[in-house]
């Protein structure tokens, strides 16, 4: 197991090298000389190519590339550009933010999926399965910003409940979570139910019941335990995708998180902080897709043999 | 399966708790006497930098008018050139003479000299964004602490006007010297207090101003860049200024009795700048055809819900010399279509015209129509804001929906927009005559006749058309009802400086 955790690890080093090397790709295909976003309208072209040079930006992209990497492995990310700020001491400022809301985002998700997912598997067809069905579809299909908009219309404005954003307690928290966990749930309580229903047709689970084990134990000590790899994976993908930063709710409750962060440096073509900040969530969703695996070992057995073999 | 229900709830509490503990309630602040501690003012536009001499965008500018002063400055009613930090006396048309108070000091406590004036001029001649207002310096001597003589190479009207630019905000020579980031520190009312780029920026009030403490402790900047979510902001109370309301949710505010809707007629021009060195538009009577064909006012009413004004000048409203008189080309489509065939173009042409922002993307759609009346295509280029920049810095733009911002000195105006090879010349356009004039104008001592000459100007460049003039529209800001002491300009560009609200 160990060793699969370091091979994971090692693995690590390629794909960081691959992520920074597309940023680079795509930044310089990108229309928007970066030169331009930092000097004055009036600068003239020698001044405007003594700050390339200032900016690391002469040369080709390979050389750019390798420039950066060298940086990049002293733990150097760069300066930005526009606010002159150290890219990684700006992105832990707001990596706790992100943190934070991507836990109780999926806190949200998991506490409202699940149980729909099971209820509606349990009670396939019947009404009960119809309503969970019919949230799922309405969580999938508003979007992330309208539904931000209306909770804070409804709990800010009108209930005077919660603020409407920024973060000033554990309260500002509540409605960006919701608007993202919702629909976040949503997915999930579709998977849970679709993984349920493959599990509890299996012929161990008749088994159990005609041992005469309890209707509530065949659930959720049998079935959900056999129903949940497909849940975890989800799971993974969708905290992964959090972590990476939602752009629409961090902008609708001035959530000051990585995804605003990374948005804000495209527009204004901060190449350092654009690739600081990417090569700092890859390392933080390949970990999250480490631990998810090593999940996956604990809940199944037979994946936990393959690690020890 | 116990084993892992209890490592999972472990984890995920231990996450969450953790999560949470580096959050807290803001204390809430002590209050003071008669003013309200701590005021919130919400903006869409994030501060890019504390160095003044490094930008000039809008919500830079708001910050250095806080935290810093500026030698002499522009008198928000009248446009003229009032003291600043110093006292000022102008010699001779070349010869300008500062005096520096005794007691002004930099917000870390170290005094103001002659000589830190000295040193942020010799660093703004560096920079970019500012050397082009201090082109004319050709000494600066100081003669003693307090004072110092600037002398310049050529009689300028404008050169106190120029100083007056909060790019050019008096730096600590110390300061720097001793931490080359330091520029944030000014002899201004407030001083940075904390600033986290992306969510807020806070000043406290310098206690030992020279002219007294700010009425108003602690004023902070807090980034929110959704409109609507920003006008909910200001009504529930969590923020006492809203900077930018979307037009269409004014009357939340105006309607609201505990509020105030600022409505400040905006001097910024909305113009197309169509590139004068390259075909089709290196032709004036295609360029001439176009401006005949552009309908202002139902530009206005697409672009921002009727609130604009019309615009026929080529300088910025309020700007000396501006002439009132100046009419636009008016709608002519006929005419349009004769000047095209005269061109050459008797079937018109296509083109792309790029812009950035939805106010800009409804306005070209607009102009899309109206010129596809007189046979010329427009092709639509919704860019980003670097993009659109870099493409114009690079002048590789056929035309473009863009906006003059500064409305401080006519010279700097006109010599940026319509000199030949000024870098924010958008229409490229090239007029040694034109070029003469502005020349003229500026060294004209005697202000009818400076005045009469930009009029000249004004028809000269009407006549040229290097660009169309279309608007300027309304400034929206929503306030709490109490608050007070900003003075709201039309700029943008707004000094809360003074800003409280009485308890």
């Amino acid at each position: 197991m160990y060793r699969y955790i370091i091979n994971r690890l090692i693995m690590l080093i390629p794909v960081l090298l691959g992520v920074v090397f597309i940023v680079f790709f795509i930044m310089d295909l990108a229309p928007g000389d970066p030169v331009y976003q930092v000097a004055g309208e009036q600068a003239t072209p020698a001044e405007l190519q003594e700050l390339r040079v200032k900016l690391g930006l002469d040369g080709n992209i390979f050389t750019r590339y390798a420039r950066y990497i060298k940086n990049m492995l002293r733990g150097d990310l760069g300066v930005s550009y526009i606010s002159k700020r150290n890219v990684m001491k700006t992105y832990l400022e707001r990596l706790p933010n992100t943190l934070m809301l991507a836990s109780v985002t999926m806190v949200v998700a998991i506490l409202v999926s699940i149980p729909l997912g099971i209820i509606a598997a349990v009670h396939q067809n019947s009404i009960k399965d119809t309503v969970s069905m019919i949230l799922a579809l309405l969580g999938l299909s508003i979007p992330n910003f309208w539904l931000g908009l209306l909770l804070i219309i409804l709990f800010s404005l009108k209930l005077k409940w919660l603020p409407s954003g920024g973060i000033n307690g554990i309260k500002s928290i509540i409605l960006p979570a919701l608007t993202v966990g919702l629909g976040l749930a949503a997915l999930m309580t579709r998977t849970t139910r679709s993984s349920m229903l493959d599990v509890v047709r299996q012929d161990y689970l008749r088994t159990a019941r005609s041992k005469g084990v309890t209707e509530k134990k065949v659930i959720y000590r049998h079935a959900l335990k056999n129903a949940l790899i497909p849940i975890i994976t989800i799971f993974g993908i969708q905290f992964s995708n959090v972590l990476g930063g939602s752009v629409l709710a961090e902008t609708v409750f001035s959530w000051p998180g990585v995804g605003r962060l990374v948005v804000d440096a495209i527009n204004q073509r901060d190449i350092p902080m654009v690739t600081g900040a990417l090569v700092m969530t890859t390392m933080l969703v390949s970990i999250v897709n480490l631990l998810v695996d090593i999940i996956y070992a604990y809940v199944d057995p037979r994946i936990k043999a393959q690690y020890t073999k | 399966m116990k084993r892992f229900s209890r490592i999972s709830l472990i984890t995920l509490c231990l996450v969450v708790l953790f999560s949470f503990a580096s959050y807290g309630q803001v204390a809430s602040a002590p209050n003071s006497a008669s003013y309200q501690e701590k005021i919130v003012i919400g903006t869409p536009l994030d501060v890019t930098t504390t160095d003044p001499q490094a930008s000039n965008t809008d919500s830079n500018m708001i910050l250095f008018c806080m935290t810093h002063e500026t030698l002499v400055e522009l008198d928000p009613k009248t446009g003229k050139v009032i003291p600043g930090l110093a006292e000022f006396e102008v010699a001779d048309s070349m010869t300008f003479k500062f005096k520096l108070p005794k007691n002004a000091t930099f917000t870390n406590g170290t005094p103001c000299t002659a000589s830190d004036v000295k040193f942020t001029y010799e660093r703004a001649q560096k920079s970019s964004f500012t050397k082009p207002k201090l082109t004319l310096i050709k000494n600066i001597k100081v003669e003693n602490p307090q004072e110092l003589t600037i002398t310049i190479t050529q009689p300028s009207q404008e050169f106190l006007t120029n100083l007056a630019h909060r790019s050019l905000s008096i730096l600590s020579e110390a300061a720097i010297k001793a931490n080359e980031k330091a520029y944030d520190i000014g002899t201004g009312k407030y001083c940075l207090k904390e600033w986290i780029p992306g969510d807020h920026l806070t000043l406290e009030y310098y206690k030992d101003y020279r002219l007294g403490p700010a009425k108003t402790k602690k004023v902070e900047f807090r980034l929110m860049k959704e409109d609507s979510a920003r006008v909910i902001a200001l009504q529930t109370g969590e923020i006492d200024v809203c900077i930018d309301p979307p037009s269409v949710e004014l009357s939340y505010i105006a309607n609201d009795k505990k509020l105030a809707l600022i409505q400040v007629p905006n001097v910024i021009m909305l113009y197309i700048a169509m590139n004068n060195a390259k075909p089709p538009f290196d032709n004036l009577k295609v360029r001439q055809a176009l401006a005949y064909a552009v309908d202002k006012e139902k530009l206005i009413q697409a672009g921002y819900n009727g609130q604009g004004t019309v615009h026929n000048n080529f300088i910025n409203r309020g700007q000396f010399g501006l002439d009132s008189k100046l009419t636009g080309y008016g709608i002519d489509y006929a005419k349009a279509k004769t000047l095209l065939a005269e061109a050459g173009y008797p079937k018109g042409f296509e083109f792309e015209l790029a812009y950035n922002g939805s106010a800009k993307a409804l306005i070209a759609a607009v102009l899309q129509e109206d010129f596809a009346k007189i046979g010329v295509k427009v092709k639509l280029a919704e860019m980003e804001s670097a993009a659109l920049k870099s493409m114009l810095n690079e002048k590789k733009h056929t035309a473009a929906l863009y906006q003059w911002t500064d409305a401080d000195g006519t010279d700097f105006t006109v010599r940026s927009m319509y000199y030949s090879g000024s870098g924010s010349n958008r229409s490229l356009i090239a007029d040694k005559k034109l070029d003469k004039m502005i020349d003229e104008a500026l060294v004209e001592p005697d202000n009818a006749k400076r005045a009469e000459k930009y009029h000249l100007i004004e028809k000269y460049i009407k006549d040229l058309c290097p660009i169309i003039p279309i608007c300027t529209s309304i400034i929206n800001v929503g306030t709490k009802a109490s608050v007070k002491g900003v003075v709201w300009m039309g700029t943008a560009k707004h000094d809360y400086s003074n800003i409280y609200i009485s308890k």
